[in-house]
């Protein structure tokens, strides 16, 4: 199968300062990649590239062997790349429901202004679609109940779940998810790492940026570790934790 | 009934005008675009339809003109300003809106100058101008629904994630400015066939304050918004007639008390007391509290 999102010496500075320093990673289809590294290291930086939301200063990326460096952001989701956020980015003034047809409404009524402005009836054929397809989604991370709430009166771990849930309903062909499990308990985080790799086995390919390496460790199949904006390790990922750089530089400070 | 009706008639009319006018205030703030496009358009829509009218081009045809020739240097403004945002957006607008009139006092017969135009052919029709509004509202209201609604949400909320599920932010803003643009050129055309004059004061920044004022008193969330915020700006005055000098500063008062504590409008307060109606109904139906599984 061929190479389904490739970066090259991909590099984001910010002023003076290098965020993202000539990486160059290869993501292959239906795998689970995990993306870890100390704080600071570019972990979202290099999300935020390969999402076109932040501007690259070197290097190119191509996603299904064409050159996408210089798209807009908008375009980016429309090729098949759906992200989710550090901080949970839903909607207060809309329902749990719509914040997650927000991500189905590109794919079900197109990019066209008028259509859907003044056909009321092809407008509501176009919504019903986008409705079923998000409630399969919400069906999917087993938050249906919460259909029609507001997302702020949620528990952070069902708004966490909802952006998710915005992702998936494009049906995206690669996931990027920052840092999903932030904030959340033990157990939650356990049901989101399933949940991950269940999405894996039905062959979705994820990069999961993630601070809790056990979790990474336990359902990635292979992992890129980032430290001072640069891929310090790739491979397997019960190998690559164990080598004594990158433990270094996870917790050089703590052992120093 | 009737005779209520013939003395305020032109009233009236100037209610649905403005109504128009405040639409395209309150649809570019929905969408997060701080946009006071429509009131220049409303001089500049005025003005042209003045000069056609006065050439012997009837009323209705030279609303129709105005209006669909407005897209034109709308979607050029849009062009040169939509990347600017929030609060220079909103100075650039507004500077736009006081050019016209700086224009308008220079160019000489086209304009009248500082006098301005007057004995334009007058033409009012209340069903026309029904029709106009309902068309109007029925319009923006499907802007609030579905993917629209949603869009625009995300437009004014979050950028990022707007681009993030493939909305193309800045053909979206332009979109929505143009529209203002358009309203504000219809608005100002039919404004000015009613009155039969308009002169450089038009488009002053006195009417970027009073149509802010009906977007903020109604509320920026829905069309009614609009429409109780131009009802009460228009009608206010008018009642307050009686109390003579100090009519101005009641109107003040009023505006000040409800921009106080209804900060999202009118038509929010009403909603929310509206829901908590329904809620109390709902509980006193639903028996003791605690007694459902939540």
């Amino acid at each position: 199968m061929s190479t389904l999102l490739s970066t090259s010496a991909l590099t984001v500075r910010f002023g003076g300062v290098v965020a993202v320093d000539k990486v160059s990673m290869t993501i292959e289809p239906n795998r689970l990649y995990g993306l870890i590294g100390p704080n600071g290291s570019g972990k979202s930086t290099l999300l935020g590239a390969i999402s076109r939301l932040t501007k690259t200063t070197e290097g190119s990326m191509h996603f299904r062997g064409k050159d996408y460096t210089s798209i807009a952001a908008f375009e980016v989701s429309r090729m098949g790349i759906a992200r989710t956020f550090q901080t949970v980015r839903l909607l207060p003034s809309l329902s749990v429901i719509d914040n997650v047809m927000l991500g189905a409404d590109y794919k079900y009524f197109g990019s066209g202004v008028f259509k859907s402005w003044l056909l009321p009836r092809w407008s509501a054929a176009r919504e019903r679609e986008a409705y079923a397809a998000a409630e399969k989604a919400l069906a999917r991370l087993d938050i249906e109940a919460y259909t029609q709430m507001k997302p702020d009166v949620l528990p952070y771990g069902i708004q966490r779940r909802v952006e998710i849930a915005r992702a998936l309903v494009s049906e995206p062909d690669l996931l990027l998810l920052d840092e999903p499990t932030a904030g959340m308990t033990k157990t939650e985080r356990d049901e989101i790492g399933a949940l991950l790799q269940r999405l894996s086995q039905e062959g979705l390919t994820q990069i999961l940026v993630d601070h809790d390496v056990e979790l990474v460790v336990d359902i990635c199949n292979e992992v890129y570790v980032m430290n001072s904006g640069r891929i310090m390790a790739h491979g397997e990922p019960a190998q690559v934790v164990r080598r004594a750089d990158v433990q270094e530089a996870y917790l050089g400070k703590r052992h120093r | 009934m009737i005779d209520w009706y013939a003395q305020h008639a032109s009233i009236l009319q100037s209610s649905l005008i403005y109504v128009l006018l405040a639409f395209s205030v309150q649809l570019a703030l929905r969408a997060g675009v701080f946009s006071f496009a429509g009131v220049g358009f409303f001089g500049l829509g005025g003005y042209a339809a003045a000069i056609l009218a006065l050439r012997g081009i009837p009323g209705p045809v030279a609303v129709l003109i105005v209006t669909i020739a407005s897209v034109i240097p709308g979607y050029l403004l849009a062009m040169l300003l939509a990347r600017l945002r929030d609060l220079y957006l909103g100075m650039a607008t507004i500077a736009f809106s006081l050019m016209i009139g700086v224009f308008a006092s220079n160019a000489g017969d086209l304009t009248g100058g500082p006098v301005g135009l007057f004995s334009i052919p007058y033409w009012a029709s209340m069903p026309t101008m029904l029709a106009i509004f309902i068309v109007a509202a029925v319009l923006m209201h499907r802007l609030e629904r579905r993917n629209f609604g949603r869009g625009l949400a995300a437009l004014r909320e979050n950028q990022d994630l707007a681009l993030s599920v493939g909305i193309d932010v800045l053909k979206q803003r332009k979109f929505v400015f143009t529209l203002g643009t358009v309203l504000g050129a219809l608005s100002g055309s039919l404004f000015v066939l009613m009155m039969t004059a308009i002169d450089p004061e038009t488009a002053s920044f006195r009417l970027v304050v009073s149509t802010l004022t009906m977007v903020i008193l109604g509320g920026v969330g829905t069309w009614i918004g609009p429409v109780a915020g131009a009802l009460i700006v228009v009608w206010l005055p008018v009642y307050l007639g009686p109390f003579d000098k100090w009519s101005d500063a009641i109107y003040g008062l009023i505006v000040v008390v409800i921009a106080m504590f209804a900060p999202d409008g009118l038509v929010a307060v009403v909603k929310r007391a509206w829901a908590r109606m329904r809620n109390k109904a709902d509980v006193a139906a639903a028996g003791p509290v605690g007694s459902e599984k939540s």
